[in-house]
């Protein structure tokens, strides 16, 4: 591959990896399923990778009453390894790809190649998650849909990785669904994660692969909670935006949308 | 930097971003490991890194210095073998390596899977000839077999 010619670097600590990744050519690297596949786009602006997966400031997860904290190089293995921490997130991740992906994907991984297909994201969005953004000087907290932007695009800064995902957790029940077109090693056409907070008569709508970064349909969940439910399903068809691609027609896409809504809505 | 391949403590001052596919085809000339996809897709370069099935064309060197690779030319697995030939689960032989890569991985954490675990263990290997069904009853019958201790 031609990407022999890169450096590599392995720093031990985080401190020393930051130190690394600000430097011009410089490109992190974690699990790499993405990464690996992608780097030719960017292969006139690399020069070295610098390994973070086995950094152990990036491997944990806490839960702290209802706050999970989950290191943003965390395999979807391990999380699937640690039981029930959140059945949401474990449910979307035990659909993503194959297992052999799984053991190396990550789930800082799946946020910061920010596909619209990403099959965390919706869980993700839907929680409301934070990410924890770190560099040498600095540490921000910045809301998942501030931080991805579109299609492969964040607002990591240079110098700057991925180090945690913060994510609240109400009291809720939830319903998720991924629809591909095989079982496994599928490209979302469509993924939908619904949420009911138990405590107040409130909705949380998010929807994968239907824009360029997943869609928090937040006129429909407003609608829920004045109780005008028939007015959901074509303010859904008109707040999702997909394309026609190789995997789906857009069209076909706005109505699984609209179907998987009213059942995530039937079933409350 | 070092790995070990097979068992075998392995030196080299090959690049740290070379594929490991590569290096194992290409510099240990262990050529059982095949490249279908590139793209972690197929399941044809499956290897077992650390007791973990993982796709060889997806990692680099540098990600596995001092860990412990299990090719298809290490694998001790008679019985997986046996069985695969036995129930005619390879037909063209290129999804073999990888199938009973994940077979091994599957049937040491769990010697009799149901037909739904054995579906998901190998749902990341493409097999463009045989349709599963054969290879899905080679590895119960494997499972079977190894409990048993019968085949040799």
């Amino acid at each position: 591959m031609w990407y022999e010619q890169l450096n590599f670097e392995k720093p031990k600590t985080l401190n020393q990896a930051l130190n690394l990744v600000k430097k011009n050519g410089y490109q992190p690297i974690s699990g790499g399923s993405d990464l690996l596949i992608n780097l030719r786009q960017k292969s006139d602006k690399i020069n070295t990778l610098v390994y973070i997966k086995e950094l152990k400031e990036l491997n944990f997860l806490k839960r702290q009453d209802n706050i999970l904290k989950i290191g943003a190089a965390v395999t979807y293995t391990n999380f699937l390894k640690q039981g029930n921490l959140l059945p949401p997130l474990a449910e979307a991740i035990s659909e993503i790809a194959s297992p052999a992906i799984r053991n190396i994907g990550t789930i800082g991984g799946n946020i910061i190649n920010a596909s619209p297909a990403g099959d965390c994201l919706p869980v993700l969005f839907g929680f409301e998650a934070e990410l924890v953004l770190k560099s040498l000087n600095e540490t921000r907290i910045l809301p998942i849909s501030d931080f991805v932007k579109g299609p492969g695009k964040t607002d990591l800064q240079k110098g700057e990785l991925l180090t945690e995902i913060r994510i609240k957790i109400p009291a809720y029940s939830y319903y998720y669904r991924k629809f591909g077109a095989r079982k496994s090693l599928a490209i979302s056409k469509v993924s939908f994660f619904g949420m009911k907070l138990k405590e107040e008569n409130k909705i949380r709508l998010a929807y994968g692969a239907v824009g360029p970064k997943v869609i928090r349909a937040t006129k429909a969940e407003k609608l829920f909670a004045l109780g005008k439910v028939d007015e959901i399903p074509e303010t859904i068809y008109n707040t999702v935006t997909p394309i026609d691609d190789q995997r789906s027609e857009a069209d076909y896409r706005k109505h699984l949308c609209v179907k998987v809504t009213d059942h995530f809505l039937r079933n409350l | 930097m070092n790995l070990f391949v097979n068992g075998k403590k392995i030196t080299t001052s090959a690049s740290l971003t070379m594929r490991l596919v590569d290096f194992l085809r290409e510099n240990l000339e262990l050529t059982g490991t095949k490249e279908g996809c590139g793209e972690g897709e197929c399941g044809a370069c499956s290897v077992i890194i650390d007791g973990e099935l993982i796709n060889s064309c997806l990692v680099i060197l540098g990600q596995v210095q001092n860990k412990s690779i299990i090719t298809i030319e290490g694998l001790d697995e008679p019985e997986i073998s046996a069985a695969f030939e036995e129930t005619g689960a390879v037909q063209c032989g290129f999804c073999t390596p990888g199938m009973i890569i994940a077979s091994s991985v599957l049937l040491a954490k769990n010697p009799s899977p149901e037909e739904n675990e054995i579906k998901k263990a190998i749902s990341g290997n493409l097999c463009r000839c045989t349709g599963y069904t054969k290879i899905i009853e080679a590895i119960k019958k494997a499972g079977k077999e190894k409990q048993c201790g019968t085949s040799n």
